[in-house]
């Protein structure tokens, strides 16, 4: 299914600068516990500019988007409990939707807002797992005009981008 | 007229007792990934007959996320206390059928999957 123009940030505690990338997905950012990299900062990074630290970044999404806060504070939070290392990505597609999408979105009368969560965790955690889906039945009752879909998927050794592009592209 | 619908209610039940019996039969030690794939699809017809048997029917208007998506939203409001093994269960079989690594690798408890197939299985249509 073709992605046009959406927004993605990639949540890892890790994350290097080939992380953040640029696919038919149009990611715009990616985000790690310390460094945040977007197109604009990748091109900071590259040219050695400040970054703004993952902190500021948070600030910057929560103080914007109440529903990013609400899935930073139901979900990462959570999730950071109960497992070590998460690689978390949030793809939130506001898009010129076309054709069979743009459709869809019409039917369900939705403002064209759609939110893919997808975790990326390195083997199958049940305790984590289950906490999560609560949370995230919390997020969909407190938001039941939003399509919020949830992906988890497991690295199991596997480069994230690898899974991501894949995953993204069957979703 | 809930009568006039039960030929069209019973197909789905019928197809998730053949979906189930399919799961019954195969190596679940050899076949992991077709377990949990057979086991959302004995759900997912389960879900389709108590719809239809409220009158409720996934209409399939423009592709198949749409229907997935009125599923998702009807076992949240009608199937409430399944809904999270059900959300398990689609994101389970979805990697199963796409992460070419899945059946090599999944290094969780296949039995939990058998078990929410047969939860669902005890659901008063």
């Amino acid at each position: 299914m073709e992605r046009n123009k959406g927004e993605l940030i990639v949540f890892t505690k890790d994350i290097k600068n080939e992380m953040a990338y640029e696919n038919d997905n149009n990611i715009l950012c990616g985000i790690s516990r310390d460094v945040i990299c977007s197109k604009l900062l990748m091109r900071q990074i590259k040219h050695e500019q400040e970054v703004k630290t993952f902190q500021e970044i948070i600030s910057d999404l929560t103080t914007k988007n109440e529903l990013y806060e609400d899935i930073f504070n139901m979900l990462i939070k959570s999730i950071d409990e109960g497992i070590r290392n998460p690689k978390i990505l949030i793809a939130n597609f506001e898009q010129d939707i076309k054709n069979i999408e743009e459709i869809k979105y019409k039917y369900y009368e939705e403002d064209k807002n759609k939110i893919m969560i997808v975790l990326l965790l390195e083997k199958v955690n049940h305790e984590a797992e289950n906490k999560i889906y609560e949370k995230y039945a919390e997020l969909l009752d407190k938001y039941p005009d939003k399509i919020i879909n949830l992906r988890i998927m497991r690295l199991w050794g596997r480069n994230p981008k690898d899974i991501i592009d894949e995953g993204l592209k069957q979703w | 007229m809930v009568a006039a619908r039960l030929p069209y209610i019973q197909k789905f039940v019928d197809q998730s007792n053949h979906n189930y019996n399919f799961l019954c039969d195969i190596d679940k030690d050899r076949y992991l990934d077709w377990v949990i794939t057979a086991s959302f699809y004995t759900v997912l017809h389960i879900v389709n007959a108590h719809a239809a048997a409220r009158n409720h029917p996934f209409k399939k208007i423009f592709d198949y996320e749409s229907i997935h998506t009125q599923r998702i939203a009807y076992v949240r409001s009608n199937l409430r206390d399944k809904y999270t093994d059900f959300i398990r269960l689609i994101n389970e079989s979805f990697n199963a059928r796409y992460d070419a690594l899945y059946f090599q690798n999944y290094d969780g408890d296949i039995n939990e999957f058998l078990k929410i197939a047969e939860d669902f299985r005890k659901i008063a249509i």
